[in-house]
């Protein structure tokens, strides 16, 4: 395996997700920095001058949005990655790559290695944020969050992977994204399932931050396992895939 | 045996392209059986009508599409075997530019030296500049012609041994078609470089190929030099009276119309002598293409 050739199909991908990886890393930026206004006003500004009885009900849905969103949109600068792989399904390309000589394995891996490198900057963008917003806050849930990013993270990189294997397998980002859809619905029905499972956890006005974080943060063991599983099957399966010829 | 025949079983000289009983099954379509060899150093013409086996064969050579049977060898490797190894001395040219709208010649070549260890890219810019191709400007805004140039200066930048290429030249206008044969006569100034080129414009390949292929239907009908083809076959054109002196085997096929019957013959030498009377023309690619392809009819208008 040569690093040359690596960085050069590195390149390429970086080159054809250029404009998704800008939107959504300014996207991600943008809801941070407004996370963060809104924790200052919400402690210090405007949104301090709630009446006391609606307060703690506010600040709730304040700091649970405030902390959420800027996850999910690193979430999104991460797996917009998946946006290179769009035109594998380029009917041209498709047949062209199959001319040149590079081996499914190199190919696959490189995909890999963007996906995982933008997880890896996505993790510590995100602690960073709520390590600022315990600050701001007067809490000490850093850890906590981190481990619930981790969950989020992980969970979204388990579908980009199975999203990346259907494209190889549909040939169509259309069907592929038809059969994601499928798959998401069946799995929020059954991840909700669990989550209300869970005694401690109560849906409603009394539900608490910390339990919903805490409940997040329980699958941790469970989501790695999933996502160390699912990383070495579509890894093969993707170069299996790639390497695979026309009837 | 002629000598091209001799190149097919590999026993004149090495080989740019060898195919050996080459069979792919669809429903409803069979590439059968197929053999022909490109011999190193030479151009050859693959000429079919749509739908005759062309591309078929051609993704078989490029390893695309799995084969029900046959052997394959390129450059005097397996094509399976020593498929990255072969890849990397060979260039196939389509129809149509597989490269993203979005690239320029810069992400292009930067992406090719990583992929051909053999890269040239100061060749790649003087292929550009020469072709008249905008260093800047993105390949999805590039006329069909730019896009073909684009095409054939990335696969002759990396030092390739063989061009496969497949309905290159189509929907081309004459003089970007022009322009495109001079390159290719330049690139075969080097014995060892090789051409296999799919088309059925067979004026092209008039001017430029050295051997010809006729396949229909996923049949070989012809393969052979192109200057012997040409001397060996030849058209008489006669009466109904006349025609129908002459014996079905002597003929390829024969086109008829009100007038008189256009008959294409493939061994002129013995036709001059049997029939005496017959005033054998000259003829071309195409015609003898058209004669094959109706071969089974035998008589057709």
């Amino acid at each position: 395996m040569k690093m040359r050739r690596l960085g050069c199909l590195l390149y390429r991908e970086l080159y054809l997700s250029r404009k998704s990886l800008l939107t959504n890393g300014v996207m991600a930026l943008s809801i941070m920095i407004l996370g963060i206004l809104v924790l200052l006003s919400a402690k210090h500004g405007n949104l301090a001058l709630i009446p006391e009885e609606y307060k703690e009900a506010v600040e709730e849905i304040i700091f649970m949005f405030s902390a959420f969103l800027p996850i999910y949109a690193c979430v999104a600068f991460a797996i917009s990655l998946v946006e290179s792989w769009q035109f594998e399904c380029d009917r041209k390309w498709k047949l062209f790559r199959k001319t040149i000589p590079v081996s499914g394995c190199e190919y696959i891996l490189v995909k890999y290695i963007l996906l995982f490198a933008a997880m890896g900057l996505a993790i510590p963008l995100s602690a960073l944020y709520m390590w600022c917003s315990d600050l701001i806050a007067g809490t000490n849930e850093t850890g906590m969050s981190i481990q619930c990013i981790l969950v989020i993270l992980l969970f979204f990189m388990c579908y980009s992977q199975v999203f990346q294997i259907f494209i190889l397998l549909f040939g169509s980002m259309d069907r592929a994204a038809i059969a994601i859809a499928i798959l998401s619905t069946v799995s929020m029905i059954f991840g909700f399932d669990l989550l209300l499972r869970d005694d401690k956890l109560l849906l409603g006005a009394d539900m608490m931050l910390n339990d919903l974080f805490a409940s997040f943060a329980s699958f941790l063991p469970q989501v790695t396992a999933v996502f160390l599983v699912t990383t070495v099957v579509s890894f093969f399966l993707s170069v299996k895939l790639y390497e695979r010829r026309e009837k | 045996m002629s000598d091209l025949e001799n190149a097919v079983s590999g026993a004149a000289c090495e080989n740019a392209i060898e195919v050996k009983n080459l069979t792919k099954k669809y429903d409803g379509f069979t590439l059968d059986d197929i053999s022909f060899a490109v011999p190193r150093g030479s151009i050859m013409g693959f000429i079919g009508q749509n739908g005759a086996g062309k591309s078929t064969t051609i993704k078989a050579i490029l390893n695309i599409i799995k084969t029900d049977g046959g052997q394959i060898r390129l450059l005097g490797m397996d094509h399976i075997k020593d498929e990255l190894k072969v890849k990397e001395q060979i260039a196939a040219v389509f129809d149509e530019c597989p490269f993203h709208d979005s690239f320029k010649a810069k992400q292009l070549s930067i992406m090719f030296q990583g992929i051909y260890e053999t890269w040239d890219e100061k060749l790649f810019y003087q292929y550009m500049d020469r072709f008249g191709l905008p260093r800047n400007k993105k390949i999805g805004k590039f006329s069909k012609g730019m896009k073909m140039k684009i095409q054939i200066a990335t696969a002759l930048s990396h030092g390739a041994k063989l061009l496969i290429m497949d309905e290159a030249t189509t929907g081309l206008d004459p003089v970007v078609r022009n322009e495109i044969l001079d390159i290719f006569r330049e690139y075969l100034s080097d014995d060892t470089n090789s051409i296999l080129m799919s088309s059925h414009i067979t004026s092209d390949l008039d001017k430029i190929a050295d051997s010809v292929t006729f396949i229909d239907k996923g049949k070989i009908l012809l393969t052979g030099y192109k200057d012997d083809i040409l001397e060996s076959h030849a058209m008489i054109r006669c009466s109904q009276a006349d025609f129908d002196k002459m014996e079905k085997a002597d003929f390829v096929s024969a086109r008829k119309n009100d007038f008189c019957v256009d008959v294409m013959v493939s061994d002129r030498a013995a036709v001059k002598r049997k029939y005496t009377w017959a005033d054998l023309e000259k003829t071309n690619l195409e015609e003898i293409m058209l004669f094959y392809v109706n071969k089974e009819k035998k008589e057709w208008s």
